[in-house]
């Protein structure tokens, strides 16, 4: 056996080498740090110029100083992102010369200034234990249509700034966004169900054209994302209801070079949640089946058997719903017993849920337990070290083993309506998105899912 | 507007003369080489500099700074050393072997609890002495020494577990 021991008592006990920096650094570290301080005042500025005009508060001064809205999300030009914020003069210059669309990213965030009052998260993704981004509705000129905002915490939730936006709407039928996922701190999407990209870390963001109908759901992982575009008739914030066929388009994670994934379309239903990836593979929950596929290059196939054994909500002529996980040991499914109205983000069905897991990527299933939780079903998750966490339209349940099953605890309650949204960053951390948005709050876990606290955006 | 005034950028380049070397070769002990370093001493230094005005201890945050900067660094790295590693499994270590430099450890450094990491970052891998740690973190020198026996006695544990 190697004793490793000694090793580290030479390396911690040796000095540190100096490392001296290279000519022009403290000048280029100037002027960074001068446009960045200049961005802030800026729009800090700006913001008190619009709460005398609107007698508002704490406007998000980016959205406000925009030009007005185009007809559809897809009607702005690519590479109309606006100048480098090193373009920004020391001088007073006038708000209408400016182009705030360029923003901090996320890797500052935290640094900016602080997200519109009237916040209203409905999406949230985190790149790693502490840094992560919320993309919802505020700010000041909602009456132009552009009232995505995007705030950025360095700190897993406990403070928030803002940061660039798409310049689209709430979602609205075709257009609009709702969701966000960040890959890591430069490659980041916005979607649900109008499609924005952006390759700098949320500084700007680019609408994406290429994908047909509407981006119902989008995850990536290594160096890959996926989306899943649908052809739906849902109106207003109901986007991804009505959906009758839908396609997977996979994209190299810095390119927006789309191409449709060979197997992975149909027809019928498919909702937010459906697509859940891992570093080796993904599945695509839609129309009562399971694709399962690559994630790189190669076909992705239906993994259900169809032949009558498999869990109810995957039958073809069900109408209960289901939402899927996977985790180390296989992949989960929660299957909810009676639909519901169709609604953003849920999965429907009026409790008595019940949860599978598959060890073979989908092929059979086995029940493993009867979640006594209350309320329709609406996400699921599974944290690093296996904790299942079960999101449904009164709270919050969680399960170490999947059998036994525990009712959180939400600080104070669980707000009207659950969450949306639940998902699990690390072992402890987690995050869930309530599903009323008025709240301006999503819910953070810091013990694995048992207890959940209210993390207010603004502070 | 946004420029910093004359005395405060006088004060803002003798901090960097004087910190930026011990920072980035600090940051050089943690990550896989002197680019990298560079890149994260100097974005600490923008930071830190883009908010001159309103810091009370201008060396607590730049440290703090670059410890998150590498603990994002190490984070976004260690899928791929954890691949590389799985094919080189057979090639024996080398020598020099620096235990920040296998992601296992990397791992385990990122996992102590933040109270200990920090602590343990500045003194095992910044040099800074306990009395000096104390100050930054705003800490008792008696808790950051409990906190470093915490730190060092997990370390030396799980990396004997593995070996």
């Amino acid at each position: 056996m190697t004793d490793h021991r000694d090793p580290i008592e030479a390396w911690l006990s040796a000095d540190v080498e100096p490392l001296p920096p290279r000519p022009g650094t403290f000048e280029r570290v100037r002027r960074r740090a001068r446009r960045r301080k200049a961005a802030r005042t800026i729009s800090a500025a700006a913001g008190a110029a619009v709460i005398v005009a609107a007698a508002a508060t704490v406007p998000q001064v980016a959205r406000s100083l925009q030009p007005s809205p185009p007809s559809g999300p897809n009607k702005l030009a690519t590479g109309t992102t606006g100048k480098s914020s090193g373009a920004i003069s020391p001088k007073p210059t006038p708000s209408s010369q400016l182009d705030l669309r360029r923003g901090l990213p996320l890797s500052s965030a935290g640094s900016g200034p602080q997200p519109p009052a009237n916040f209203e998260p409905t999406s949230v993704t985190f790149v790693g234990s502490h840094t992560g981004a919320v993309l919802g509705q505020g700010g000041t000129a909602c009456a132009k249509g552009l009232c995505t905002a995007v705030a950025g915490t360095a700190n897993y939730g406990r403070d928030w700034s803002a940061m660039a936006a798409p310049a689209t709407e709430a979602p609205n039928g075709s257009s609009g966004v709702s969701q966000i996922r960040f890959l890591d701190l430069r490659d980041g999407w916005a979607f649900g169900p109008a499609l924005f990209a952006t390759h700098d870390g949320g500084a700007t963001w680019t609408p994406i054209a290429t994908l047909p109908g509407r981006v119902i759901d989008l995850a990536a992982v290594g160096n890959r994302v996926l989306a899943v575009a649908a052809s739906c008739s849902g109106q207003g914030r109901a986007f991804a209801s009505g959906c009758t066929s839908f396609a997977l388009y996979s994209a190299k994670a810095g390119s927006d070079q789309w191409q449709p994934v060979p197997g992975a379309f149909g027809t019928g239903s498919v909702r937010p949640g459906a697509l859940q990836l891992t570093p080796s593979g993904g599945y695509l929950l839609a129309d009562h089946r399971i694709y399962a596929g690559p994630v790189k290059r190669g076909s992705w196939h239906i993994v259900t058997a169809g032949s009558g054994s498999e869990p109810p909500c995957l039958r073809a002529t069900s109408h209960d719903l289901a939402v899927i996980a996977p985790s180390g040991s296989g992949l989960y499914l929660a299957c909810g017993m009676r639909p519901a109205d169709a609604q953003p983000g849920g999965t429907g069905g009026t409790g008595g849920v019940t949860l599978y897991l598959s060890a073979d990527a989908g092929r059979s299933w086995q029940p493993r337990s009867t979640p006594k939780a209350q309320g329709t079903t609406t996400s699921l998750a599974v944290s690093p070290d296996g904790v299942v966490v079960l999101a449904t339209t009164t709270g919050i349940w969680w399960s170490p083993d999947a059998i036994t099953w525990h009712q959180a605890r939400v600080t104070v309650a669980a707000p009207a309506g659950g969450f949306i949204f639940v998902g699990m960053t690390t072992s402890k951390q987690g995050v869930a998105v309530p599903a009323d948005w008025a709240l301006h709050e999503l819910f953070i876990t810091r013990d694995g899912g048992r207890d959940w606290q209210p993390s207010r955006i603004p502070r | 507007m946004g420029r910093l005034r004359t005395a405060d950028r006088e004060a803002a380049e003798e901090l960097f003369n004087a910190c930026y070397p011990r920072l980035a070769g600090w940051v050089r002990r943690l990550v896989d080489d002197d680019e990298t370093a560079h890149e994260i001493a100097a974005e600490a230094f923008t930071r830190l500099l883009s908010r001159w005005s309103g810091l009370d201890n201008p060396q607590s945050y730049l440290y703090m700074i670059a410890t998150n900067l590498v603990r994002d660094h190490w984070r976004k790295t260690s899928r791929e050393r954890r691949a590389i590693r799985t094919f080189t499994a057979t090639v024996p270590r080398e020598p020099a072997w620096h235990p920040a430099q296998d992601v296992d450890v990397r791992d385990l450094i990122e996992s102590l609890p933040p109270r200990l990491r920090s602590a343990f970052l500045l003194h095992y891998y910044g040099g800074f002495g306990v009395k000096e740690v104390a100050m930054l973190l705003g800490r008792p020198e008696g808790t950051v020494k409990a906190d470093l026996h915490h730190a060092r006695a997990k370390l030396k544990a799980a990396v004997g577990e593995a070996s």
